[in-house]
């Protein structure tokens, strides 16, 4: 019998379709978490929260069709939420334009300049700003209930410059610092945002089919599931402004240990280099 | 006599209105440069073409109303300065929505992220990360194809990136600086360099409001950028792509090589040693 020990815990993960989002689905539901499943795409979202149900029992999850960049959409869904689970204690933020939709992603690297401008412009909106308005809509449900978890998934801090991804790297560097913010923004208040990220290239459809990589070498999604599992546990309170490598957790260390081998501070904040302030 | 030796050298500098691209607009002009100056608003903008034609001469700058994160505006607005002054060498992209546009005092008073409104937090990560994108969109081709050329990308601070209550800003800032690493890798061979240029901290500009209480003489004074930035635009910094140098810090009086210790570091947070696991099939490429 599986731990089901977030029966008490109401989970939104956006980019729930497929991939990172669709591992991290199932394996909270087979915890005991209700999971709200959010995605743009619709039949990949009904395959997947149907995968999530029959793994966690029946009512456990619900599937919403949602542009994160249209706050109108957003407001409605997370209300249903709200009204159907009764809560909303944790919200991962995993959707994402990647950079396969650069046709000649890791064939040839794109020049920056040989990208296009439209491409470029929703890939910020989607990586960026989605994650900012979803967390802005649901940071109020968590902050009134003392206790709360906001997850972005970003990317490991070399892909942030990864050249011919487009505006991939640059938009999670963007998110990573504003886990940051986030995380001082809810000191106090029960609610923590952290930072999770695979590791380095995983086994989904970001890396495509004809790069030649054979799929087994990669990074599996399944890497989410442990690491994302205890940050939305009660056991990862007080853990605020991290950032967690889901291919260096491992479940068989005592739990300092394996914080210590996965875990960092968010962002840069190792740097020397600071702001000159007057007195 | 001051030095003229960027003379021949046309600079595009957005936001170059007031602030930090103002002063760099002066700077390079004073050193013979013609100056294309970007901002949103004409009448600014039309102050600044008096203060750096002061510095430089008649002539020698060229004012353009444009929004840069639009991409026909940006587009066209390359465009025409390439008819009008007969090509570029330097893109300097400064335009910026800075704090102040989500408080008025951004040490006592910091607004939490579920507080700012959805559209300006937009508004404001779009001008500040897809405006310098569009902009070096639009310039690039015409810099590898002369086989010299600068960018110039103002970010902030690495801990700024982060700072609370200023919105969209410092995240805005981090997209930026991350892209100027890739800008950097992907001009590589072509003469053409990519670099950051930052204050070092809170500037004598808009962004910092009265409201903040600093004691306006001791924050970063503007001028401090336009050594660094003459210096980048120089011959003398050819061989200088994918750093980031902090103007504060930025001493004319030292040796080149200690100068450039003591103000520069590569661009983004490529010291930390944390990275990507890839499988060794990919190759990989020098980052």
């Amino acid at each position: 019998m599986a731990d089901r020990g977030l029966e008490d815990k109401t989970v939104l993960i956006t980019g729930a379709g497929r991939g990172m989002g669709r591992a991290m689905s199932t394996s909270l539901a087979v915890a005991g978490a209700k999971v709200a499943m959010i995605d743009i795409d619709e039949d990949v979202l009904r395959e997947s929260a149907m995968q999530a149900e029959d793994a966690g029992g029946q009512g456990s999850v619900k599937a919403i069709i949602c542009d994160v960049t249209d706050a109108n959409t957003v407001q409605t869904a997370v209300q249903e939420i709200v009204k159907d689970f009764g809560s909303l204690e944790v919200l991962v933020n995993d959707a994402v334009i990647g950079p396969e939709r650069i046709p000649t992603f890791m064939q040839e690297k794109a020049k920056f300049w040989e990208l296009e401008d439209e491409l470029w412009n929703s890939m910020l909106r989607v990586n960026v700003f989605g994650p900012q308005l979803m967390a802005k809509t649901c940071a109020p449900y968590m902050i009134e209930k003392g206790w709360g978890r906001i997850v972005n998934v970003t990317t490991s801090l070399d892909t942030m410059y990864l050249a011919g991804a487009g505006a991939y790297g640059p938009t999670k560097a963007a998110l990573e610092a504003h886990t940051l913010v986030m995380s001082q923004d809810l000191e106090g208040t029960g609610v923590t945002a952290n930072v999770l990220v695979p590791g380095g290239m995983v086994n989904t459809r970001m890396i495509p089919e004809n790069s030649g990589i054979p799929r087994e070498k990669l990074i599996q999604p399944k890497v989410m599931e442990s690491p994302i599992k205890w940050l939305a546990s009660d056991a990862s309170d007080g853990i605020n402004g991290m950032r967690f490598i889901g291919a260096l957790w491992d479940d068989d260390l005592p739990l300092d240990q394996r914080i210590q081998q996965a875990g960092a501070p968010c962002a840069w904040t190792q740097l020397p280099s600071k702001a000159i302030y007057p007195d | 006599m001051a030095d003229r030796s960027l003379e021949g050298r046309t600079a595009i500098i957005t936001g170059a209105g007031r602030g930090l691209g103002k002063a760099m607009a002066k700077g390079l002009a004073a050193q013979g440069a013609k100056i294309a100056l970007i901002d949103l608003e004409e009448q600014i903008l039309s102050a600044a073409v008096i203060d750096v034609e002061a510095a430089g001469g008649r002539g020698c700058a060229l004012p353009v109303t444009a929004d840069v994160a639009d991409p026909t505006r940006a587009h066209s607005a390359v465009n025409h300065i390439i008819e009008a002054l007969g090509g570029f060498d330097i893109l300097i992209n400064d335009a910026a929505m800075g704090p102040q546009f989500f408080t008025d005092n951004f040490v006592a008073h910091t607004p939490k992220f579920w507080e700012h409104d959805v559209h300006l937090w937009h508004r404001v990560l779009t001008v500040n990360a897809y405006g310098p994108q569009l902009m070096a969109t639009a310039a690039a081709p015409h810099l590898v194809e002369k086989q010299w050329g600068r960018i110039i990308n103002v970010t902030t601070s690495l801990d700024t990136m982060y700072l609370r209550g200023c919105g969209a800003y410092g995240p805005s800032k981090a997209a930026l600086e991350a892209n100027t690493r890739i800008m950097a890798q992907d001009l590589n061979g072509t003469g053409v360099t990519a670099n950051v240029l930052i204050p070092g901290g809170p500037a004598n500009t808009r962004m910092i409001p009265e409201a903040t209480g600093f004691d306006r003489d001791e924050l970063v004074q503007p001028e401090v950028m336009q050594a660094p930035a003459c210096w980048l635009c120089s011959t003398d910094a050819d061989d200088i792509s994918n750093m980031r140098f902090i103007a504060a810090m930025w001493d004319d009086a030292l040796p080149r090589e200690d100068r450039i210790k003591a103000a520069g570091a590569p661009t983004a947070w490529a010291q930390i040693n944390s990275v990507a696991k890839r499988p060794d099939l990919w190759e990989e490429a020098e980052r």
